[in-house]
């Protein structure tokens, strides 16, 4: 174990903003909306890859300076320098589907695996601070993008877990039921409240706050279908809108889903609207609190504050895997499983920008200086520059 | 098989297998991408890829050809609202452009099997599954035919199929279409299996023992109306199939899946050569083999077509491209629940898996590798669960 070492390490500051501006975990901050917090312009005529050593499923996430970290499926970690020099490379056991969280306050990167293990490393040079394996009697893969917040790592295993590991020194502080198989990651407002979705045999999907003790409140339940929680996918998170106290998550039924708006302030359901197909990826919010569904029927569905449908647009890719991401215009960007990178505008109309020519599972990103960074199953992370 | 013996697959002799005792065959394995199904961009891509495996068309030419298909015990489920076709079973858009190429190569007759739960026996038990016949008629000169083989069929009696040296079974009762066939083409869809690791054209010939002699569903005595799986007779090895012949050579583990089914593997492959191995990796899921597992499969896109003329090679190297090693010893992923059956079929000199003995044309495979995500392991329940 060291102690990190690396050239990030921003001064320690108690009273620093829980969300930096650097995109630095699954969604871009803990509220998990996808939305880049200014106007970011990629233009696709910029067009560059970064290359990795394997499959990427899991998103780039950033440190203030724009450090690139890309973890992929081969267990390769890379930090890759805003110039596009690689700063180190570090190879795990096992693949890395789970987008990982950065620390940016202390510069640790946090990894975890499909073996099982959740890794520590200096964010500047690579090296393990810690390691822990996540105990379980079967199958301890970790599909869930990590979260960080004070001081506390969160993830869950197909131990059947979340857990909430000490940033510091990965001791487990607490843990609480994860549902079956689980895949969606957790979100967490500023005053630490986590929220997880789970599915629960016999009971449905649930929607569950979890304090800072990890003492947990089921705030709402979609009862089970007749398919039952064990073929019910959970695998998007909920999706945090602080400043309307809102959290907005799926839960999948049968073929289809329904979209819920939860007020955290009311404790209530503000509405709730039936969707045609499941859903996969986390949704995402814009600029305006519209919320932008992607569904496992290749449709991408936009819907205001209130509920009222805008559009539902079909990018005939048989199913979108990943979530969108907003630019902080009104556009939206999307990655599809032919290879393709859309940006679709606030009436529907979509245009592709870009041509990978293999399947995006994994949500865009943005670097600080609002470049796109699509990880990319090519093994390859294609930079769209931000307009010169 | 009647000729195909004549016919081998044109696999070259290998170096010798460690010990020098056993000469291993092996041929090149094709790797193409291929981003979606459409008809003519498969079909594009699969001529490619087989001028690129060998003469296809000095194997099929004037001749009965059999594609077995890698359909599944429902065509009504879905992953999460996905259909089947994009995620556990092949394709029709890939079936149809294999046997027009087939047929334009200079096929006879290509005749699409796999048993399907249902009791048509004919094309009306394949168009859940998106295999419609007159699609396939108008793409092949009306050269196709789609058996569902759980049963007999029309024929008085089954085939029976010898396995040489079979250690679990030593011959297999089969629908005769499977023995009249002159060329075996074995088509699958790139995924993981949690009882052998992957689902290759090796393991897609657990479908062929019918269901009216090996099925969960019998009593006693045989049954044309069974429609069952065979978990009782070549998984868990709790009971023996209703054959005429007692073939089964009872060495197998009760209740350990993980041992029984890539040995059942192996004697499927000794007994039913397969001359054109195809595997359509364009969408898929990981994890497992099905929508039965629940929602640890997940939906995965790698964008692929693979193909060779021996299905040990073949398999091994989608394996490899699904970020394993072929060679992996027993109980490691993928093998993770038992015995490879890459390695065993190696040994029983059916073909070569290790991967710096194969030979890959068309892509790189560094460049068609695609990472899957492990076949789960399953041990008892977790306690946390």
């Amino acid at each position: 174990m060291s102690q990190p070492t690396g050239g990030l390490r921003p001064t320690p500051n108690a009273d620093a903003p829980r969300e930096l501006p650097a995109w630095h975990t699954g969604g871009g901050n803990n509220c998990r909306t996808g939305l880049f917090t200014a106007a970011a312009h990629p233009d696709p005529g910029r067009h560059s890859q970064i290359p990795a050593s394997g499959a990427l499923h899991a998103s780039v996430v950033f440190d203030p300076a724009g450090t690139a970290y890309v973890a992929d499926m081969a267990g390769g970690i890379r930090a890759i320098a805003p110039d596009g020099r690689a700063r180190w490379e570090r190879r795990l056991t096992g693949g890395v589907s789970a987008t990982p969280a950065l620390d940016c306050t202390t510069g640790r990167l946090f990894v975890a695996t499909v073996a099982g293990a959740v890794y520590c490393l200096d964010a500047g040079s690579g090296d393990v601070v810690w390691q822990r394996a996540i105990p379980t009697a079967s199958d301890p893969r970790i599909l869930s993008d990590l979260l960080f917040a004070g001081d506390r790592v969160v993830l869950s295993s197909w131990g059947g877990r979340f857990h909430a590991l000490d940033g510091t020194t990965g001791k487990s502080q607490f843990d609480w039921n994860a549902g079956i198989s689980p895949r969606s990651a957790v979100s967490c407002d500023s005053s630490g409240t986590i929220y997880s979705a789970r599915a629960v045999h016999e009971r449905g999907v649930e929607l569950v706050a979890t304090d800072g003790s990890g003492a947990e409140k089921v705030l709402f339940v979609e009862p089970e279908d007749d398919r039952g929680a064990r073929r019910t996918l959970v695998a998007a998170a909920p999706v945090l809108e602080e400043r309307r106290s809102r959290i907005y998550f799926v839960a999948n039924r049968g073929r289809g889903a329904r979209l819920h708006a939860w007020s955290i302030r009311e404790g209530s359901l503000l509405w709730t609207r039936e969707l045609e197909a499941s859903v996969q990826a986390t949704p995402a919010l814009t600029a305006e609190g519209h919320v932008i569904v992607c569904d496992l029927s290749g449709c991408v569905s936009r819907f205001t504050p209130g509920g009222e449908a805008v559009f539902r647009h079909d990018l005939r890719c048989d199913y979108l895997l990943a979530g969108a991401v907003c630019p902080g215009t009104e556009d939206i960007i999307v990655a599809d499983p032919l290879g393709y990178v859309h940006r679709i505008d606030p009436t529907g109309r979509a245009a592709r920008w870009l041509d990978a020519r293999r399947s995006f599972q994994a949500r865009p990103s943005f670097s600080p200086s609002g470049a796109l960074y699509a990880a990319c199953t090519d093994g390859a992370v294609h930079v769209v520059a931000a307009e010169a | 098989m009647a000729g195909a013996l004549s016919l081998a697959a044109p696999s070259s002799i290998g170096a010798p297998a460690a010990g020098g005792a056993q000469r291993v065959p092996r041929a090149p394995t094709a790797l193409g991408f291929c981003r979606r199904y459409e008809y003519a961009e498969v079909r594009d891509a699969l001529v490619r890829m087989l001028d690129q495996v060998g003469d296809v068309g000095r194997l099929v030419r004037r001749k009965r050809v059999l594609v077995k298909v890698n359909l599944v015990n429902s065509s009504e489920a879905d992953v999460a609202g996905i259909p089947l076709w994009l995620t556990v079973t092949v394709h029709p858009t890939v079936a149809m452009a294999l046997g027009s190429i087939l047929v334009a190569r200079g096929a006879r007759e290509v005749v699409f099997c796999d048993q399907l739960p249902f009791k048509p026996t004919g094309p009306e038990a394949f168009e859940g599954y998106g295999f419609r016949l007159a699609e396939f008629n108008s793409a092949m000169d009306g050269r196709a035919r789609f058996v569902n083989t759980r049963n007999r069929g029309a024929h008085r009696d089954y085939a029976i199929v010898k396995v040489p040296n079979g250690e679990v079974a030593t011959a297999w009762e089969v629908h005769r279409a499977y023995a009249e066939a002159d060329v075996l083409v074995s088509l699958t869809k790139l995924k993981s299996h949690v009882s052998a690791g992957i689902t290759g054209t090796t393991k897609n010939l657990f479908g062929v023992p019918p269901s009216s002699l090996y099925g969960d569903d019998l009593e006693d005595e045989p049954d044309e109306n069974a429609t069952g799986y065979r978990s009782n007779t070549m998984h868990n090895c709790t009971r023996k199939p209703c054959t005429s012949v007692d073939a089964f050579t009872g060495r197998t583990v009760e209740g350990d899946h993980g041992y029984n089914v890539p040995r059942f593997i192996v004697d499927l492959a000794a007994a039913l050569p397969i001359h054109l191995a195809v595997i359509d990796g364009i969408s898929a899921i990981q994890t497992a083999e099905g929508w039965w597992i629940g929602s640890m499969v997940t939906v995965t896109r790698p964008g692929l077509l693979i193909a060779g003329m021996n299905p040990i090679c073949t398999d091994s190297v989608a394996a490899a491209v699904m970020g394993f090693d072929p060679d992996a010893p027993d109980r490691t992923w993928p093998f993770v629940n038992g015995s490879n059956h890459l390695a065993l079929a190696r040994c029983r000199g059916l073909g070569e898996n290790r991967l710096d003995r194969l030979e890959v044309t068309g892509l790189s495979l560094e460049q068609a590798r695609f990472q899957y995500e492990p076949t789960y392991r399953r041990l008892a329940p977790d306690p946390e669960r």
